[in-house]
């Protein structure tokens, strides 16, 4: 895996649909397809539309040093070494949402994002508890303005939380799939990247 | 002839990459103010470090005693005590102390509230009532009177009327039925007790001269005191300092891109390579503080305006001069004021709202912040009419004919401080 700190330049910063396509730049001759993961996960570090946005990048490729629309500031292998019982600082910017089925069409199914704490305490108890040991109580809990995007002409919204906290290891090995794959939806805009250091 | 009754300190310090003032966590100290996050430097810890500062030695000889524990207390005093004379007598230094701790509802409060850089060995004794703590700082000086005061009554005869009063305490309590929760005395105790009672009402009548010796300890004039016991007096501080906070936001940011490389050595023992990510960063502070010269004048014992002025003087440099000793050796981030405003006026001002909206990096944030700094004083001085003299310190100045008084040395400043602002025209 390579972990990378990458400028996407500016230009159509406003629409976060662009945001990992100026990123998919930098992998060329990788085909996109349909219901496998991309080979990347993201996370916004600092959004700015006239300097540019700070972006880190978790890919299973090497990206390219620089493309038009995105350009690799720094780039290291990264394949971290757990063991249970570690105890790590995480840090984790998620589209909480839960599945229902639309009003008006039943056959139709929609994502909402969850916005009670208790709600959102309980999806990362869920989504963490496979490989981790989490007293999700103590974790910090944020909660963003939603994240607008255009997808051609249909318009869409985001709702983003993030967490920190500590959590134990507890399966060294699952979690690190976990990592790679990253945790709940909406990974195109820069959600479900975890980072991890040292408590 | 100036007769204001404040001072106002205006200063502008940059520090670089450091992290002088943490928490009980660990973590340096901010607020958010502007709806963004500054570092933050106590004013606790400004004041500490004034206090411990080789200038304030120099110039202010004396400085109170601080420490919760009573058997230091008694060491640090003997020592201080026998050092100059052997008039003293540990004995007797002992009993002082705690007749002067001694109060049967000894409160644990402290004009200056401990922060996470002032490390008094604190040992979380056994919890009996028989605890006493000193958290009040103490004069050395304010000591030697009441020293005396014990010892004199404590050795003087006791009038007949006196005797007659305490052998009636002590029959009253041979009869008396002791319980767990009050075992019988000694009639040791008794007598100490009855005389204490006595020392009690000397040193009230004795309270101002206690209190020109404690204004002895300048640092006690300046920050004042919140008695702990009945014999000790308060003092009412002169000066008041704000929280140092970074003119601009600073983000609390770590760097993650960096941090994950713990994780990717192989770390087999678990826990144990333990790493503290501390958080470092710099940025442009503004230091306030205020002094009441009257206040000081009246906690010094009644001194003249002119050695209250000497005193502001000495506050002038340290505020410009001093930084907080955290980390020093591995950031040595000794960085001294780049810009001092001071005015004399009739109420205390703070100008901290110069930067309720975050200074912007306009190369640097240094300019930025004195420009802001200097527009938003003239903003206040002139939307509120204030009548004060004022004059700046700034390192590099040119010679300014028009703005305001500006000296290119601290000296100058401080010489003007202690004149009384004298031949200054704001």
């Amino acid at each position: 895996m390579f972990l990378s700190k990458v400028l996407l330049k500016p230009g159509r910063l406003d629409n976060a649909w662009e945001w990992h396509r100026a990123l998919w730049t930098l992998f060329p001759g990788i085909e996109r397809q349909e219901n496998t993961p991309s080979p990347f996960l993201f996370r916004v570090e600092r959004m700015h539309l006239v300097e540019g946005a700070s972006v880190l990048m978790y890919s299973t490729l090497e990206p390219m040093p620089e493309s038009d629309k995105a350009k690799v500031l720094a780039k290291k292998r990264f394949e971290p070494q757990f063991h249970e019982g570690q105890r790590l600082h995480f840090l984790l910017t998620a589209n909480v949402t839960k599945t229902i089925r639309d009003e008006v069409d039943p056959e139709r199914k929609i994502r909402v994002p969850l916005l009670k704490r208790e709600q959102q305490r309980a999806w990362l108890g869920r989504k963490l508890s496979e490989n981790v040991l989490v007293d999700v109580d103590s974790v910090g809990i944020q909660d963003h303005p939603p994240v607008y995007f255009r997808k051609g002409n249909k318009p869409g919204k985001i709702v983003m939380t993030t967490f920190e906290g500590v959590f134990q290891v507890q399966h060294p090995e699952s979690l690190n799939v976990m990592l790679s794959s990253g945790v709940g939806a909406a990974k195109a805009f820069g959600c479900g990247l975890m980072l991890i250091r040292r408590a | 002839m100036n007769n204001k009754n404040f001072i106002n300190f205006h200063v502008l310090i940059s520090h670089s990459p450091s992290c002088l003032n943490r928490d009980d966590m660990n973590m340096q100290k901010s607020a958010i103010f502007g709806g963004v996050r500054r570092v933050r430097i106590s004013s606790q810890s400004l004041k500490r470090t004034m206090r411990t500062s080789p200038y304030y030695k120099t110039h202010l000889p004396e400085k109170s005693i601080r420490t919760r524990q009573l058997n230091l207390l008694v060491e640090n005093l003997s020592t201080e005590l026998l050092k100059d004379s052997a008039d003293f007598d540990k004995y007797w230094i002992e009993k002082a102390v705690f007749a002067f701790v001694s109060n049967n509802s000894t409160t644990t409060e402290d004009t200056t509230e401990n922060d996470a850089e002032e490390t008094e060995d604190e040992q979380d004794s056994s919890a009996s009532d028989k605890k006493k703590i000193a958290v009040a700082p103490w004069s050395i000086s304010e000591f030697k009177v009441f020293y005396k005061l014990v010892k004199e009554t404590f050795e003087a005869p006791l009038s007949d009327k006196e005797e007659e009063s305490l052998s009636k305490l002590l029959e009253k309590e041979r009869s008396r039925k002791p319980t767990k929760k009050n075992p019988k005395k000694s009639d040791e105790d008794i007598k100490d007790g009855f005389l204490l009672k006595k020392t009690e009402k000397v040193v009230k009548e004795q309270a101002n001269t206690l209190l020109k010796a404690c204004g002895q300890a300048v640092d006690i004039a300046l920050s004042g005191r919140m008695a702990t016991s009945g014999l000790m007096t308060n003092m009412d501080g002169a000066m008041a300092v704000a929280h140092a906070i970074t003119t601009h936001a600073v983000d609390a940011d770590i760097d993650w891109f960096t941090a994950v490389d713990d994780l990717v050595s192989d770390a087999g023992e678990v826990g144990a390579g333990h790493l503290n990510t501390q958080e470092f960063s710099s940025g442009v502070f503004y230091r306030y503080a205020s002094l009441n010269i009257a206040q000081l004048q009246k906690n010094l014992g009644g001194v003249a305006r002119e050695r209250a002025l000497e005193i502001a003087k000495y506050v002038l440099h340290m505020l410009a001069t001093v930084v907080p000793s955290a980390k020093n050796q591995s950031t040595a981030p000794f960085n001294l004021a780049d810009y001092v405003l001071v005015s004399f006026s009739d109420i205390p001002v703070s100008l901290a709202n110069a930067f309720e909206k975050p200074v912007k990096d306009q190369g640097g944030f240094l300019a930025p912040s004195i420009k802001c700094l200097k527009d938003y004083w003239r903003g206040i001085h002139v939307g509120y009419g204030l009548d004060e003299k004022v004059a700046v310190f700034q390192v590099g100045a040119k010679d300014e004919s028009g703005d305001l008084l500006t000296f290119a040395a601290l000296p100058e400043l401080e010489n003007w401080v202690a004149s009384n602002a004298n031949g200054a025209a704001a």
